[in-house]
Order: C-alpha cells, then sequence, then structure tokens
C-alpha cells in the first residue's frame, strides 16, 4: 500500500477515532496531525508492519497518552489543556445535554482509562488486542475499563439527578 | 445500561471529526517542514562519514550498503551526486573545562578533485595570521571566536582563493565518541610521542588506539618538533586511521554503528546546497591510501609569534587545487606531503 492509498481509505476512521480520544475538534486535529506526519515520514516502517492501519492507531494512542507528560502537545502547539466543560458540542437543547452527561464525563477520565474505553466500546476490540495496544498486561487493561465504567456510572448518577432540571 | 450509552455517545460524536481536506494540506504542509528541516539533522550521520572520516569508506557502498544509509537518511528526494571539485571544512574544536568552544585549533580542507577517487587533506595551521574584517590582523583560529564557522570558512575561502562547498566542526570529545563506536582505530606514528597532558607515551609504529587516547593524542603540541605543525600532522594521521577502520569495519552495513555514530553529539555539519548522501556517494572508490596529507612542513613566524603561509609554495598549492594539478604539486613538493 502506498501513503496515497492509505490516506484515502483511511484518514476518514483516524480523525474520527481520534475525536474519540481526544473529545474536541481541535485536539482530534493536531492529534491526526502530528500523527500523520510521522507515518509520512517514516512510510517504510509502517507500511511493513502487519496491520499499518492498527499501527498508526496505536501510535496515536501513545501520543495521545504522553500528552500528559507534555511530550507533544505542548511543545508543539503551546496550547492548554481542554477544558472539559466545553467539551460537548454547541447543542443547547436540553435532551442533548442530557445526552451529553456521559461525554462530558469521559473527559475527566485519566487518559489511559478513556483510550481502554475507546478500543472496547468505539472499536470493539478483544481485551487482548486492547493491552497490546495500551502496552499493557491483560490484567491492567480490563482494571482500566472497570474504574472508567464504575466512574462513569457514579458520575452520570449525580449528574442526572442533580442536574439542571 | 452504562456500556450501551457509551456506544451511542461514541457514535454521536462521530460528526465531529475535523474535515478531511484542510487535515490532510495541514499534514502535507508540516511534513515537508519537517523533512526539509531533518534532511539536515539527520544528514548527521552521512556527515561523520564524509567529514571526520572523509572515507567512513564509502566503498563499502558498492551494492551492499546504500539501503541501509538510505532509511537512515529518511530522504525521499533524489540523490544528486555533486559534480567538479569539491572542498569540505573540517573544524576541530577544542572545548576544555567551562570554556565555550571559542577557537577552531584544527583546520583541515578536504579536497576532492573533480575526477578519480583521490582525496588530499590540506591541514591550515591555527596561528596562520588573516585579515579579520572588523578586527584587523588575526590568528585564522580566531576567526571562529568572532564569527563562528562561517566566519572560518570565509577566512579559509579568502586565503586559499577556493571556494568551500561544505563545513562540518567536530568537537575533540566528539572525535573521542566516534573512535570509541568504531572500536580502536589503527595510527601510525613516524616518531614517539608522550603526552604533556597524561604523561601516555605514544610508541613509533602503528598501534590500535581507545577514544581516549586518541583525543590525549590529537592534543599534543608543545614538545614536538615542529609544535603545531606536527600536531596537524597527527590529526592527518587520525583521519586516515578512521578511514582504514571505517573500511574494516564495513561501517554501513553495521546499522547499530550508524545509529552510535549519528548519535555523537558535537558534530554539526553544514553543507549548503549539497545533497550529503550524494556527497557519500562521491567518496564511492576513495580508498585511505587514495588520501594525502598535505601540510606545511614547518614554521614561518611572524614577529608577533603568528604563522605565515610560505609565500613561494603556498600560491603555488592553491592553484593546484583550483586547477586539479594535486599529483604535479605532489611530487614537486615531498617535504609537503605527510610521509606513511
Amino acid at each position: 500500500m502506498t501513503y496515497e492509498e492509505f490516506v484515502n481509505t483511511r484518514l476518514g476512521a483516524l480523525a474520527r477515532y481520534a475525536v474519540m480520544l481526544t473529545g474536541d475538534q481541535h485536539t482530534a486535529q493536531d492529534l491526526v496531525q502530528e500523527t500523520m506526519v510521522r507515518v509520512q515520514l517514516n512510510w517504510r516502517r509502517v507500511s511493513r508492519a502487519q496491520a499499518p492501519e492498527r499501527y498508526v492507531k496505536r501510535m496515536m494512542i501513545n501520543q495521545y497518552v504522553d500528552w500528559r507528560r507534555g511530550s507533544w502537545l505542548r511543545r508543539v502547539f503551546l496550547r492548554p489543556d481542554p477544558d472539559p466543560s466545553i467539551a460537548a458540542p454547541a447543542d443547547h437543547a436540553q435532551r442533548a445535554a442530557d445526552r451529553d452527561v456521559i461525554w462530558n464525563v469521559l473527559a475527566t477520565l485519566p487518559r489511559q482509562q478513556r483510550a481502554a474505553l475507546v478500543l472496547r466500546y468505539y472499536e470493539d476490540l478483544p481485551d487482548a488486542e486492547i493491552a497490546d495496544m495500551l502496552g499493557c498486561t491483560v490484567g491492567t487493561a480490563r482494571g482500566y475499563i472497570s474504574k472508567a465504567l464504575s466512574r462513569l456510572r457514579e458520575s452520570a448518577d449525580r449528574l442526572s439527578l442533580g442536574g439542571i432540571r | 445500561m452504562i456500556e450501551d450509552e457509551l456506544r451511542d455517545a461514541f457514535a454521536r460524536h462521530e460528526a465531529q471529526a475535523p474535515a478531511l481536506e484542510p487535515l490532510r494540506r495541514a499534514i502535507d504542509v508540516l511534513a515537508g517542514r519537517r523533512r526539509r528541516r531533518r534532511a539536515v539533522t539527520r544528514a548527521g550521520a552521512a556527515a561523520v562519514v564524509a567529514a571526520l572520516a572523509v572515507a567512513l569508506p564509502v566503498q563499502v557502498w558498492r551494492g551492499k550498503g546504500a539501503d541501509v544509509l538510505v532509511p537512515l537518511i529518511e530522504s525521499v528526494a533524489p540523490v544528486a551526486v555533486p559534480e567538479g571539485p569539491l572542498n569540505l571544512l573540517l573544524l576541530g574544536l577544542d572545548q576544555r573545562g567551562t570554556l565555550a568552544d571559542s577557537r577552531a585549533d584544527t583546520i583541515m580542507l578536504v579536497h576532492l578533485p573533480a575526477d578519480g577517487g583521490r582525496a588530499y587533506l590540506f591541514s591550515i595551521n591555527r596561528d596562520v595570521v588573516v585579515d579579520i574584517p572588523g578586527e584587523g590582523r588575526e590568528r585564522i583560529s580566531a576567526t571562529y571566536y568572532y564569527s563562528g564557522a562561517e566566519g572560518t570558512r570565509k577566512a579559509v575561502e579568502k586565503l586559499t582563493g577556493l571556494r568551500v562547498d561544505a563545513v562540518a566542526t567536530v568537537k575533540f570529545t566528539a572525535l573521542r565518541s566516534v573512535t570509541d563506536a568504531l572500536g580502536k582505530v589503527p595510527v601510525c606514528l613516524p616518531d614517539p610521542v608522550t603526552s604533556d597532558h597524561t604523561g601516555t607515551v605514544f610508541p613509533r609504529g602503528c598501534r590500535d588506539y581507545s577514544g581516549r587516547d586518541v583525543d590525549d593524542l590529537i592534543r599534543q603540541r608543545k614538545h614536538l618538533p615542529h609544535g603545531g605543525y606536527d600536531r596537524d600532522r597527527i590529526g592527518q594521521r587520525v583521519v586516515l586511521g578512521l578511514a582504514r577502520k571505517a573500511g574494516q569495519l564495513d561501517i554501513l552495513r553495521d546499522a547499530g554503528a550508524v545509529r552510535r555514530l549519528a548519535a555523537t553529539p558535537g558534530v554539526t555539519v553544514d553543507v549548503g546546497g549539497l545533497d550529503l548522501l550524494g556527497l557519500a556517494l562521491r567518496l564511492d572508490g576513495t580508498t585511505p591510501d587514495m588520501i594525502t596529507g598535505i601540510g606545511q612542513p614547518t614554521w614561518n613566524s611572524t614577529p608577533t609569534g603568528g604563522e605565515r603561509l610560505d609565500p613561494k609554495v603556498a600560491p603555488e598549492l592553491f592553484a593546484a587545487l583550483r586547477e586539479g594539478t594535486m599529483e604535479a604539486f605532489v611530487s614537486a613538493h615531498p617535504d609537503w606531503v605527510l610521509q606513511e
């Protein structure tokens, strides 16, 4: 596969995946951009991987998780961390706000946990592959998911009960 | 169920994905910019090759090494092998203690004639007095202090009348790392040398020296019969040793060694418009025995303790370099030629 072919067929999916990881369009754009620049510069190596798309998604996860450590976002873009309260799309309808409770809570999770949720519930990967993508053991990956789910349950309950209504 | 809500939330937000066309353009622009920048920094590996050892011999490239080096440089541009004679300036910076590297202690011009695989190393004594614009008459080593590698390049161009195509600066400490990365390096000495700094005695004849020894050896000057002139000749012998060692190791086929060389801090290269890989390809076929060291035999001091180039022979040398008649110069002036 050439780089061109890869971009033609996979860029859309990668952009959506970046939104799931980062929670907002601008950060997603930065993440895809930074990852794809590296992909382009190292295409020879990327294309040699068994599954290039998965390899790239893994690069993206690494990049996203590293971002807290200040390795790429702060250096490249000097942008403050996104404010979770504006992570929701601009939709003032009350129903939409309710529905986005879960999206807002996602923004408060540690990055590995959010990444694990994306891999399981957006990418539908089995636990072993989630662990592989995150570079951790299966047990750790499951731990991320169960912690994240219980936090989501708690916060969602609390927010919708004590919500604006 | 929270899991279902989660799936819904992900699905709903797919619409937030950034627009693809602008994203794609941004990626291409950024990648292009970074590729250009990287072509300069990554070239460090080939630079060590081209500059330090003249020939981290590129003869190993014949057919086999190229695919190791090409991914290393990761340049997608076609390789332009520069034509015509080439002059590369190699500056050795002595940075000791806390002083910033303020002087170019070793100034070596690597000349590649337009045809054939020969190479000439011409050492310029660091005390040779030149005109520094705005500063008056100064030793050439001070040009680095006033205006960096570019200043020394200009001074060398003015002194020799030659165009300098590329400049490499190497800290002596980097020379040490490079030597260690290669393992030991064979250096042949016509007379024994005793270190003023460590007391180490380097015997006459050919020996394999470690990075620490080379670092020590290359600083020696005070007690050598011809001072700085002898030191420059030792520098040439070290470069020949590096070239020889690199040839033995088939260095470019050893990705690990190339990576260690590339990571050597303290080596910088300015190749101007030249393609470094092409430059290295030009060195293809240059074996250590085709490299000739040239230098003024001994002092020709000014009353103030500076040095002058021989008023009769130096112009002949520069003319020979310009006109591609170095073989005639070498046979006419054996005292200017490094004896192996």
